[in-house]
C-alpha cells in the first residue's frame, strides 16, 4: 500500500501544479464561447503567466520580500494540501481531509494578506474586502466540508431515513455553494474584477510577483474543487484508486459547470445572448430526458 | 524572432489612459474589448494598474495638467514598455496641437520622457478622429506582427 501511494502520488502532485494553468486556458476558451466570440487560445494563461515573469518587475515596495515569501507558504501549502485529498480519496481516512483543511485554510490566509502588507492604500482596500468575504465564506467551507467528510459515509446512501438523506444532500449543496465562492468566480471575483473596481489587490504587483499571486489563486481554485469532489466520490462511489480515478476525471467537468455558471451570472453578448442561453438549455434538458430515459429502459 | 520577444508578443496586457481626450477614442476602446469585436482572441487583456501592462492606450492631446500624471504612468509600467497613441490627438494633438493647454500629442511626451531618462521601448499610431475599433486591432495586429505597417509616417510642417 506505501508503494502504491509513492508511485501514485508523486506524479499527481507534479500534475496538480500544471492543472490548473491549463484548465484557466479551457475555461477562458469556453467562456469565449459562451459569449459567441472567438476568445484567446488554450495556450493564453501559460503564455500570461510566462510574459510575467519575463518583464522586468518593478520593485518599489519595501515589503517585497514578505509578498514573496507569503505566496511561495501559499503555493507549497497549497500543494500539500492536494496530496493530504489525495490520501483521503484513496484511503478514506477523515484525518488526511481534516490536515487537507488546516493546509487549505493556511494557504488561503498567507495569500489573502499579501495585498495588506503593501503599502499601498487602494492594495489595501482591496485586500480587506476579500478578507471580509474570506471570514465569511472559508468559515462556511471549513464548517461544511468537515461534516460532509464525517457524513459521506456508503451507508448514508443505504438509510431509509428521509432525514439522514436530506441533512447529507443539504450539507453537500453548502459545500459546494462556499466552493464556488472561495474559486473567486463571479460575482465574487474580487482579484479578477479590478477593471472595474480599480482597487484590486494586485495593484501594486507587476512581473514574477503578479504571476506567483495569479498562479496561487489558479491553485487556489483547485483546491476548492477537489475539496467537494473527493467526499462527493467517496459517498457514491467508495474510496479507492478507481474512485481517486473518477475525482481526476470529474474534475475538468466540475471546472467547467464552475465556468459556466460563472458567465451565466455574468455579461454577455447582448444580440446573440437569448440564443445562447436557450442553446444551453435545450443541451441540459436533452441531457436529462436522456438520463431518465437510459434509467427507465435499463 | 527570439523565444522572448514571441513570448511577450502573444500576452499584451493594456492600460487605457485618457490624457485630456473628449471621450469618443475612450468609447471606441471600449468597443475594441467587446465581445463584438472581441480582442481577447489576439491575447490583449485590459488592467486597470499600469504595474500589469504591456501597453499604454494614451487617448488625447496630454493637456498640461494631465502630464505629471502621465509621466508616472509611464514610469510605473515594468520594461519592455509600449505606448499605442490612439487618435487625432494622440498622435499629434489634433485639433489641439499648438493650444496653450496642451503639449500636443505623443511626439512631445517622447521628447519629454527622454529628457528625464524614461524609455519607451516602441511606439504605434493609430489614427483616426475618433478611431475606429477596428483600426486598435490591426495595432494589436501589427504588434503581434500579423500585419504589416499601413503607411510609413510623414510629419508636414506650416512653412
Ligand atoms: S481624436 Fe477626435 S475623437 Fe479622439 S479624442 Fe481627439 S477629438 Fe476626440
Amino acid at each position: 500500500m506505501e508503494q502504491l501511494l509513492v508511485y501514485t502520488l508523486t506524479p499527481l502532485i507534479v500534475l496538480y501544479a500544471i492543472i490548473p494553468v491549463i484548465l484557466d486556458g479551457v475555461e477562458r476558451k469556453l467562456k469565449a464561447a459562451l459569449q459567441s466570440r472567438i476568445g484567446p487560445p488554450v495556450t493564453q494563461t501559460i503564455y500570461d503567466l510566462l510574459k510575467l515573469v519575463l518583464v522586468k518587475e518593478i520593485k518599489t515596495q519595501p515589503t517585497i520580500l514578505y509578498v514573496y515569501l507569503s505566496l511561495t507558504s501559499s503555493i507549497v501549502t497549497g500543494l500539500a494540501s492536494l496530496y493530504y485529498i489525495t490520501l483521503y480519496a484513496l484511503r478514506g481516512d477523515q484525518v488526511d481531509m481534516f490536515y487537507a483543511l488546516a493546509l487549505f485554510a493556511i494557504t488561503t490566509s498567507t495569500h489573502t494578506v499579501t495585498p495588506l502588507i503593501v503599502p499601498n492604500p487602494y492594495s489595501f482596500i482591496g485586500g480587506i474586502r476579500e478578507v471580509v468575504l474570506g471570514v465569511v465564506n472559508e468559515a462556511a467551507l471549513i464548517t461544511s466540508i468537515s461534516l460532509y467528510t464525517i457524513m459521506a459515509q456508503r451507508s448514508v446512501l443505504k438509510s431509509t431515513q428521509w432525514v439522514t438523506i436530506i441533512a447529507v444532500a443539504l450539507v453537500a449543496l453548502t459545500a459546494f455553494i462556499a466552493s464556488y465562492v472561495a474559486s473567486s468566480r463571479v460575482p465574487f471575483d474580487i482579484a479578477e474584477a479590478e477593471p472595474e473596481v480599480a482597487s484590486g489587490i494586485f495593484v501594486e504587483f507587476s512581473g514574477s510577483v503578479l504571476a506567483l499571486n495569479i498562479y496561487s489563486l489558479l491553485l487556489r481554485r483547485l483546491i476548492v474543487k477537489l475539496l467537494v469532489l473527493a467526499p462527493t466520490v467517496g459517498l457514491l462511489y467508495g474510496f479507492s484508486l478507481t474512485g481517486l480515478l473518477v475525482v481526476l476525471l470529474l474534475l475538468p467537468a466540475t471546472w467547467v459547470t464552475y465556468a459556466t455558471v460563472a458567465v451565466i451570472l455574468g455579461r454577455s453578448r447582448v444580440d446573440v445572448a437569448p440564443l445562447t442561453l436557450a442553446k444551453i438549455y435545450i443541451a441540459l434538458i436533452l441531457i436529462s430526458i436522456t438520463v431518465l430515459l437510459v434509467q427507465a429502459y435499463a | 524572432m527570439s523565444i522572448k520577444s514571441s513570448i511577450l508578443k502573444r500576452s499584451i496586457w493594456v492600460f487605457h489612459l485618457n490624457t485630456g481626450s473628449c471621450n469618443a477614442c475612450d468609447i471606441e476602446i471600449l468597443d475594441a474589448l467587446t465581445p463584438f469585436h472581441d480582442a481577447e482572441r489576439f491575447g490583449v487583456k485590459l488592467v486597470v494598474s499600469p504595474r500589469h501592462a504591456d501597453a499604454m492606450l494614451l487617448t488625447g492631446p496630454v493637456t498640461a495638467e494631465a502630464l505629471p500624471k502621465v509621466i508616472n504612468a509611464i514610469e510605473a509600467m515594468p520594461r519592455p514598455r509600449m505606448i499605442i497613441a490612439l487618435g487625432s490627438c494622440g498622435c499629434g494633438g489634433g485639433i489641439w496641437h499648438d493650444t496653450y493647454s496642451t503639449i500636443g500629442g505623443v511626439n512631445k511626451l517622447l521628447e519629454i520622457l527622454k529628457e528625464r531618462g524614461i524609455v519607451v521601448d516602441a511606439v504605434y499610431y493609430v489614427p483616426g478622429c475618433p478611431i475606429r475599433p477596428e483600426a486598435l486591432l490591426y495595432a494589436v495586429a501589427l504588434i503581434k506582427g500579423i500585419v504589416s505597417k499601413k503607411r510609413e509616417m510623414k510629419i508636414y510642417k506650416a512653412e
